[in-house]
């Protein structure tokens, strides 16, 4: 499901629209982990491609720091 | 003597012929040899220097110690791996190196650098490498005093933090892939130029690279940002001191009103600058002139 969430930086007001369920957001034929837009543009985002797993990719960045040979 | 075992005649000459043609093909010769002694002259008379064909991925572990014989090999043959990295007629070159005595280097011979092969090199202060095209996890990773990093041929970064603490200018004139995540994040560099290829901007890419003010994206449509978290803990960031997008004049309202461009670009400290009569028309971000 689509979901927005409204935010301000300075006086400037944002709209955040993400999936809650771990998929793109797409606009345009364009994919986005999440989109973030000044309110104004009134810009609107279906779901598309479930992500893949950064969940793993964090895993190896920890690796990474760790020194930690996979 | 006791006799415990009974012994198989026509076995033993068959494993002898076995074995005896195994040292046949690896000596060269069909010659024939006597058990033991024959077997012994002819194992001894195999040349150690045969010099195989094709290319050699060297490792060397973290801790500088090679693992594998490489006395074979010519280097011409050798695609090194820094991770990687040395071999024959680059041993001594790279002696220095594994001691981590050294503080700089340059090789056009190498093609491709490991994973974490530089990890925790603090004391390297340049790297050059012309004709490397791919460089793996990790693989600058806490070298905090690498001020010249020359990679003008890379196409290719494989994993994440590989320039982490780096606070050379990273300028990649030639990259064409990364990972979705974390590629360059933790970076250290005041400018990072990602040349005229790379079409989008993927999440968490910059994330606490905390001197990133200049970004410079040369490609003649617009590359995607994936997520404003690409810039998490950066000068860009909406908490951030302010950063400098330089992309060409005619996409920088394309920027403008992009998803999640035009958030980062709507931080009141943020800018976004034409290429053209900058600077960067005419170097990269480490100065390099444009040819």
């Amino acid at each position: 499901m689509i979901v927005t969430e409204n935010f301000k930086v300075g006086e400037r007001d944002f709209i955040r629209t993400y999936s809650d369920s771990g998929r793109y957001v797409v606009r345009d034929g364009v994919s986005y982990s999440e989109a973030c837009d000044p309110a104004e543009f009134g810009r609107t985002y279906t779901e598309g491609d479930i992500m893949p797993d950064e969940e793993g990719e964090a895993e190896e960045i920890l690796n990474i720091i760790l020194g930690v040979d996979e | 003597m006791a006799a415990d075992k009974l012994v198989d005649s026509t076995q033993l000459d068959s494993d002898l012929t076995s074995v005896a043609n195994a040292i046949r093909i690896k000596g060269g010769t069909s010659g024939q040899m006597a058990f033991p002694a024959g077997f012994v002259s002819a194992v001894q008379a195999i040349p150690t220097g045969i010099t195989p064909t094709g290319t050699k991925q060297i490792s060397i572990t973290a801790n500088g110690t090679t693992t594998e014989d490489v006395t074979n090999y010519a280097s011409a043959e050798i695609t090194v791996n820094v991770s990687g990295g040395g071999g024959d007629g680059y041993k001594e070159k790279w002696l220095g190196l594994i001691a981590r005595t050294q503080t700089t280097i340059e090789d056009a011979d190498v093609t491709s650098i490991g994973k974490s092969a530089f990890r925790d090199y603090a004391s390297l202060t340049s790297a050059i490498f012309a004709n490397c095209t791919s460089v793996g996890d990790g693989a600058f990773y806490g070298c905090s005093a690498l001020a010249t990093l020359k990679l003008p041929n890379l196409t290719t970064i494989v994993g994440s933090s590989v320039f982490y603490s780096v606070v050379a200018p990273l300028v990649f004139p030639k990259l064409a892939t990364y990972p979705s995540i974390n590629a360059i994040n933790g970076c250290k560099a005041s400018a990072i130029d990602l040349g005229p290829t790379i079409s989008n901007i993927p999440s968490f890419m910059f994330n606490s690279s905390s001197n990133l003010k200049t970004l410079i994206l040369r490609k003649t449509s617009i590359a995607d940002l994936g997520a404003i978290n690409a810039f998490n803990g950066t000068p860009f960031a909406s908490n951030g001191t302010g950063g400098a997008l330089y992309v060409p004049s005619a996409l920088i309202s394309t920027y403008q009103s992009a998803t999640n461009w035009s958030t980062i670009l709507g931080y009141a400290n943020n800018q976004i600058l034409p290429i053209e009569g900058s600077i960067y028309e005419t170097q990269y971000a480490d100065g390099t002139p444009i040819t």
